[in-house]
């Protein structure tokens, strides 16, 4: 029986969080601190961490946008690092749910 | 398993990717300001602009187009300042998509201010509140599908209502009232109950509250259409029309129903111009009533009320239209030019 390579997951992107938050910054382009926190329905300090090591990462940017009395609102994004990123991620994904993958834990991989 | 782990994040990718994308979120001033704004205007602009002040029919139509789109451009704009404002006071965003949205609502809205001003000139008038519902349901609908199920639901039924005003051809007077009520009671409504949980996650629910929503915008109108036809209750006696023609004078009678006769004969004065006619072609044909018609007259003039056989009291302005009609002409050695004119008059829609 011929081997199986195990299956190169993207390591910053692999973490139930920060998959939500790539997904859901992909379909809305850009978005709030608050929006992001209500879309994923956790708290500041979580949001938080998980953002650093994204934007740590190189795969989400911020950009400042004036609203109003002198105020700005911080806006975050995919860069397309992360675009990129997060396409291959799914395709890996997609590939783990190929028969060939059935009985294999992470372990054994 | 790697299977397992797999599919449980390509399930919460989806979920994010279907959140992200219904980014637009309706605010619920925005149905609020947008339904009673356009509920006034209806009500306003129909008693201001009437043929009787503004006889000329485009100096009608400048004003009247002028006028809704300075109350409507006014709406828009406080509208989208106060969308900015709560935003800015959440500290969210206003997405891609729903600028985008806002644009297809204002251009929908442009297109019914368009097909106003249009109508003035080439008719159809009659259709008009019909295409307000229906285009507006379309808005709705639209926005529907970035947001909130409960709008797409309310777009439909908005649709629905001017489709089945237009092909069960219902009295002018109800479709204008039902429009009033969809934007003064619906809208409302909708705006205050669309973040309710139930409504969003219960499709029992939503259905529901569409039928309760339905009545709530129907009933009144055709109440208040009920209570506008039995508002004509007249004790006069009907005249037959040879004692009215034998009356020297109608003073002291403010309020008179004469009756033409099933056979009556009445004149048509028909006056034909045009760019290759040459001056007014005036001829007189005669009618023939198949039905008794009652006529009402108010201080001697004809105020626009009449029935046919007995019926209910019909309004002219809303029952007397001209349909299927036709110009044919024709050139034959044997018989030379001939144009041939045909039209329907009908008094029930």
């Amino acid at each position: 029986m011929d081997a199986i390579s195990s299956p190169e997951l993207n390591i910053v992107l692999h973490q139930p969080v920060r998959t939500r938050i790539v997904a859901y910054l992909a379909a809305r382009g850009e978005s709030t601190f608050n929006e992001l926190k209500q879309a994923l329905d956790i708290t500041d300090g979580n949001l938080d961490s998980h953002m650093k090591k994204l934007i740590g990462a190189s795969y989400i940017e911020t950009k400042k946008q004036p609203v109003k009395k002198g105020k700005q609102q911080t806006l975050y994004s995919l860069t397309e690092d992360g675009s990129r990123e997060f396409e291959n991620y799914i395709e890996t994904l997609k590939c783990l749910l190929s028969p060939q993958f059935k009985n294999i834990s992470p372990v054994d991989g | 398993m790697w299977s397992t782990q797999a599919s449980v994040q390509i399930e919460a990718i989806h979920a994010m990717l279907a959140s992200g994308h219904r980014s637009v979120h309706m605010e619920r001033h925005t149905l609020i300001l947008w339904g009673l704004a356009t509920a006034g205007l209806i009500l306003v602009a129909t008693a201001i602009f009437t043929p009787e002040r503004f006889p000329v029919t485009w100096v009608r139509a400048v004003a009247t187009t002028a006028f809704i789109s300075a109350v409507l451009a006014g709406v828009a704009y406080l509208d989208f300042y106060l969308i900015r404002r709560s935003r800015d006071l959440r500290a969210e965003s206003i997405s891609f998509v729903q600028l985008q949205m806002t644009k297809v609502w204002w251009l929908l809205v442009g297109l019914i201010v368009l097909i106003n001003l249009g109508m003035h000139f080439f008719g159809g008038g009659y259709m008009f509140y019909s295409l307000v519902l229906i285009l507006m349901g379309l808005a709705l609908y639209v926005h529907g599908l970035f947001s909130k199920q409960m709008l797409t639901l309310a777009g439909v039924m908005m649709i629905l209502l001017g489709l089945v005003s237009i092909s069960l051809r219902l009295p002018f007077p109800l479709i204008e009232w039902m429009t009033v009520f969809v934007f003064a009671l619906g809208w409302p409504l909708l705006g205050l109950t669309l973040n309710m949980p139930t409504l969003n996650h219960s499709l029992k629910y939503r259905l529901l509250f569409s039928l309760g929503w339905l009545c709530l915008v129907c009933l009144p109108a055709i109440t208040i259409h009920q209570l506008g036809a039995l508002e004509v209750k007249l004790d006069a006696v009907p005249t037959p029309l040879a004692e009215f023609l034998q009356q020297k004078h109608q003073n002291g009678i403010s309020e008179q129903v004469v009756t033409l006769a099933a056979g009556s004969s009445v004149p048509l004065n028909v006056e034909l111009t045009g760019d290759v006619l040459d001056g007014v072609n005036a001829t007189t044909l005669t009618m023939l009533l198949s039905q008794r018609i009652d006529i009402v007259l108010k201080d001697g003039k004809p105020d626009g009320h009449f029935r046919v056989a007995n019926g209910p009291w019909k309004k002219y302005t809303y029952n007397y239209r001209i349909r299927e009609f036709s110009m044919t002409s024709s050139l034959d050695p044997g018989q030379g030019p001939l144009v041939k004119l045909k039209l329907h008059i009908s008094t029930d829609n």
